[in-house]
């Protein structure tokens, strides 16, 4: 749910990268972080371990204003993707606003992306939310490498609930498709808050966007 | 004793598994008899053996095929991962290839590799589900992300491949690249003298004399928007974080260090363990270098700094 300030007329988005271990969710927002410019983002904290797995997350807070007369904040989360730290997952997915589930294209890892989305699931409906209701989209991500599960295939294990979700093929590491994902994760999130909050900013659909406050 | 009974018993016709209850599955018109078999590769799915399973198998085997029923292999196809158990691996299995498989326990299941009999599934097996809405297709508005969408898509084709770098390209700067350096051969010609160079040179070969010089084991040239003019770290991530935080810390540095009445910056040395990361930062330049445990050789430091700065002086014009 995001975060009113009414008096400060700020708005904080949180957006959260899911997905097993070593899927590519750091890489996503370290690339993110190296393509904004410094003026409209943070520093990118990780906390991780000695072995560069994520401990805790990873934040990255971005600042622009694509809600006339708002400054608005998304504060963009990775999580752990190891299985042993799934509390650490709940806490982060604490007043989610979209979600960006990143699956390993490999083919080996895709009982761990089944888990993976089984998981996520779990942890929302422990909060009263569902992954039908949230914005949210898939990115079928490391899809450089040699030999990996057909995009059908992907779709079929992780893309079959109640209402299809857009997804996009990516290679973090070189940042393809990461801005995508993240801009249509992003519109789905502003769609939403604009129908659930239409006195509070009625003309946001012809907002400007960085650089044109 | 267990083993020779089950040996001794006729083998039992396995039965079909039951379906993987899976909301997804139940929205989904799975075949629960599918006809006919696929077939892979016996080696294939060696391959792929855990170790723990490998050593049950007491035989060379010959390069057989396995054929597994379809009703097997379907209900399991939206958990992401295949296993059959063993009495129906051995009954997959030609005559002549089961004996080496005498003594795998007939509790447990032998993992199938999805790719090996992906080909082979009939059509129409991942089909999405009947009730599925449709994807949400929202009016397109800008983000504070669009920008880098619209750049990006400059940079990569349909399939993710990098395109030829664009005059924005991520790794020059901007009005740089090849006329920088040939606008300036006095300069360059100083810079080939500091590094006792005839080789023509550009960024990335700057790096790679620098890479010579004792004691360093990698280097990385940004511009301080982040940019990338010239690789170096030891992986992708590493550099990505490099060109992301070197900078602005300095200049974070550089402004405290200002404070206190102090000369400007000139470079950094940050000690990490068994690592030590030096940033040399000269106008919009950040050379960052990586080495060994121990302080610069005597020169090392200074030579580094007269190459940036000659850099620097090349990159402005």
């Amino acid at each position: 749910m995001p975060i009113i300030n009414y008096a400060g007329k700020e708005i904080q988005f949180k957006i959260v990268y899911y997905g097993p271990a070593l899927c590519g969710k750091t890489t996503n927002l370290i690339y993110i972080h190296s393509r904004l410019s410094p003026s409209y983002r943070g520093d990118l904290i990780s906390l991780a371990t000695a072995a560069d797995r994520t401990l805790f997350f990873d934040f990255l807070p971005v600042t622009a204003s694509p809600l006339p007369g708002f400054k608005t904040k998304f504060q963009l989360y990775t999580v752990p993707g190891q299985v042993i730290y799934n509390a650490t997952r709940q806490l982060v997915l604490r007043n989610v606003d979209a979600i960006v589930f990143v699956a390993d294209s490999q083919w080996d890892k895709m009982e761990e992306n089944v888990e993976s989305l089984r998981n996520l699931g779990e942890n929302l409906e422990k909060q009263n939310l569902s992954l039908d209701d949230l914005p949210y989209v898939l990115q079928f991500n490391k899809r450089d490498i040699q030999d990996v599960a057909p995009p059908n295939y992907l779709e079929y294990l992780l893309n079959n609930r109640r209402k299809r979700v857009r997804s996009y093929e990516s290679v973090a590491s070189t940042g393809f498709n990461v801005f995508a994902t993240l801009d249509y994760a992003t519109q789905l999130l502003l769609h939403k808050f604009n129908r659930e909050n239409k006195s509070l900013v009625p003309h946001y659909s012809t907002a400007k966007a960085l650089g044109e406050r | 004793m267990a083993l020779l009974r089950w040996l001794k018993s006729k083998p039992k016709q396995a039965a079909p598994s039951e379906p993987v209850e899976t909301e997804a599955i139940r929205l989904q018109e799975l075949p629960a008899r599918a006809p006919g078999k696929i077939k892979i590769r016996l080696a294939t799915i060696l391959e792929s053996l855990p170790t723990h399973l490998r050593t049950q198998v007491t035989q060379q085997v010959p390069d057989a095929e396995l054929q597994l029923p379809l009703s097997e292999i379907l209900p399991q196809l939206a958990t992401g991962k295949i296993a059959v158990r063993a009495p129906t691996f051995r009954t997959g299995l030609p005559e002549t290839a089961r004996s080496a498989f005498d003594a795998l326990d007939p509790g447990i299941k032998i993992p199938i590799p999805i790719r090996a009999i992906f080909s082979q599934l009939p059509p129409g097996t991942l089909s999405r589900p009947l009730d599925q809405q449709p994807e949400e297709n929202p009016q397109k508005i800008e983000t504070p992300f669009s920008a880098q969408v619209e750049e990006d898509s400059q940079r990569f084709d349909a399939t993710g491949k990098p395109l030829a770098p664009p005059s924005k390209s991520v790794s020059q700067p901007e009005g740089s690249g090849v006329n920088v350096w040939t606008k300036n051969p006095a300069l360059v010609k100083e810079l080939q003298a500091l590094l006792m160079t005839d080789e023509a040179l550009d960024y990335p070969k700057v790096l790679n004399q620098l890479n010579q010089l004792p004691g360093l084991t990698s280097c990385q040239l940004n511009r301080d928007d982040g940019r990338k003019l010239a690789r170096g770290a030891r992986d992708a991530k590493q550099e990505a974080a490099i060109s992301a935080i070197v900078p602005n810390l300095f200049k974070t540095l550089d402004s405290h260090t200002q404070e206190m009445g102090l000369e400007p910056l000139e470079t950094v040395t940050f000690t990490c363990g068994k690592d030590q990361l030096s940033a040399f930062v000269q106008d919009h330049l950040c050379l960052t270098v990586l080495h060994d445990n121990r302080p610069f050789r005597p020169g090392i430091r200074e030579k580094i700094q007269a190459v940036v700065r000659h850099l620097a002086r090349i990159e402005a014009g």
